[in-house]
């Protein structure tokens, strides 16, 4: 009768075990994960080419590239190679006959703080802290957010969104649908275009900088100290120009930039004006406003 | 003499060298063909001074599929008879593709200088050759997110020209206005091109 009972408290157990493990949550049969270590010297250039996904890049002291890929299905691959101080990131399409979902492969690289970035990506997002190399990303519809990037940084959208927080160095970005957000940027070189999107500009506009912010249709919108000393130029053609800055006017050897008697603008000096802001659109809103009075509303 | 036959006759006869006695005259009566002149020697003067121009790299691989979709031009059968020493057929277009290429962004600038007066209608917009938009998906924009961006970017554009264009009719001689609708007609072009390019890598 013993034997009897404990026979059948082994098979429950047994039948519990199996029913446990067929709940487990189990990782994508299809799943499969890289992972690879490529020796460089202190300033590589890594070029990552993907088609949808997560990019994430990080940086450390090592002369050394990391790359650990996802991805999930079958019918992708992923070719991480070194030619040379180059290290070439790339899914590849396996087959013609794939679905949207199966084109995912997600990257966590490792660089050296000084690599060279190359990054395409369709869609998904960029993420990139603490890399001061030469930066370039070329997205469709995948979202750029950058954190303490210094030196060149080039960033091409088509409807992508950039997140810019203390990048350093030169800035172009341009984009048809996507917004800017440029928070306390350390550039005395930033020009940034797009057609519908919205910029925002939060930052000290560095001595003798050169900001260019230029939006077809979409907001304006740029936060300034009263330490700030920039001469600014805000036309919008058909939209409105709102301004908290006190200008004085240019200085009787400048002349007054060209502009449309069409259009609403704003020019003048700040204190000193020593960076030249200039800010423009066709048919969107322009917004100066001035840092204490905007955290207050 | 009306403005339009000033065109045909600088596109025979150049820059007022030869010009007829009609078409001076109208030189000196219409302030917008004289603008469009001098804008065209100006440009005439700093192009003598550019050494070479250097179009962005995706506008030879659109190149390279329009001209293949076209039968133009058959890549792999030139890679077999091409000695390995001869330059590739892209470096030997370029200079003629890059020709092509300002004299695309030229027609643009004349085309906007003398289409858009108050008295013409609005219309189809055609873009340089008649190019029409791809369909994203035809081009191997596989995932719907990428080819909805596309498809809301050309929106998005041909919206902004559409306000361009009527805004450069109703005010023609808003300078902004047609700065700003050239831009976007580059701006097309530079989309379409991406669009073609994405759609040819990777795979």
């Amino acid at each position: 009768m013993m034997a009897h009972s404990a026979t059948r408290t082994g098979c429950k157990a047994l039948a519990a075990a199996i029913f446990v493990v067929l709940l487990c949550p189990a990782e994508p049969a299809a799943a499969h994960k890289i992972e690879k270590r490529f020796s460089t010297t202190l300033r590589p250039t890594v070029q990552v080419r993907n088609k949808s996904g997560n990019v994430i890049i990080k940086s450390w002291n090592r002369p050394e590239v990391l790359v650990v890929a996802n991805h999930a299905s079958d019918k992708t691959e992923v070719d991480a190679t070194q030619m040379g101080n180059r290290v070439d990131v790339i899914t590849h399409l396996v087959t013609e006959n794939i679905k949207p979902e199966e084109l995912r492969a997600d990257y966590e690289i490792t660089v050296p703080t000084e690599a060279d970035l190359q990054i395409t990506l369709d869609a998904g997002n960029v993420k990139v802290e603490n890399v001061a190399g030469e930066l370039t990303f070329d997205t469709v519809a995948a979202d750029v957010d950058l954190r303490e990037v210094a030196n060149l940084l080039i960033v091409r959208t088509i409807t992508g969104s950039l997140v810019c927080v203390r990048c350093a160095g030169r800035i172009e970005v341009s984009s048809v649908g996507g917004n800017f957000r440029f928070v306390q940027p350390v550039s005395s070189n930033l020009r940034a275009v797009t057609t519908s999107g919205t910029i925002f500009f939060d930052g000290n506009f560095q001595p003798f900088g050169t900001y260019v912010l230029k939006s077809y249709t979409g907001q304006i919108d740029v936060l300034f100290s009263e330490t700030d000393s920039f001469e600014l130029n805000a036309s919008s053609e058909q939209g409105k120009v709102e301004n908290e800055a006190a200008l004085k006017p240019f200085e009787h050897e400048r002349r007054p930039p060209v502009k449309s008697r069409f259009s609403s603008s704003y020019f003048g000096t700040y204190n000193q004006g020593q960076a030249r802001v200039q800010l423009s659109s066709f048919s969107g809103t322009i917004k100066v406003r001035k840092r204490g009075a905007a955290a207050q509303r | 003499m009306e403005c339009k036959h000033l065109l045909v006759e600088l596109e025979t006869a150049g820059l007022e060298e030869h010009l007829s006695p009609a078409a001076v005259t109208h030189l000196d009566q219409c302030a917008h063909c004289s603008g469009l002149m001098a804008d065209l020697k100006a440009i005439r003067s700093a192009s003598a001074e550019l050494s070479e121009a250097e179009p962005p790299a995706r506008l030879w691989v659109s190149l390279r599929n329009e001209m293949e979709a076209e039968g133009l031009i058959r890549e792999a059968e030139a890679e077999v008879v091409a000695p390995a020493s001869r330059p590739s057929f892209w470096l030997r277009v370029r200079p003629a593709m890059a020709a092509a290429y300002l004299a695309v962004i030229a027609v643009l600038g004349v085309w906007i200088g003398t289409n858009l007066t108050p008295t013409s209608q609005p219309g189809p917009m055609v873009l340089v050759g008649g190019v029409e938009p791809p369909d994203p998906a035809a081009l191997g924009a596989r995932n719907p997110v990428v080819a909805a961006s596309y498809t809301k970017s050309l929106e998005v554009i041909d919206n902004f020209i559409r306000m361009c264009e009527k805004t450069v009719r109703e005010q023609p001689n808003n300078e902004v206005a047609r700065e700003y609708l050239y831009d976007a007609y580059k701006q097309k072009a530079d989309l379409l091109a991406m669009t073609m390019e994405r759609g040819a890598w990777g795979d």
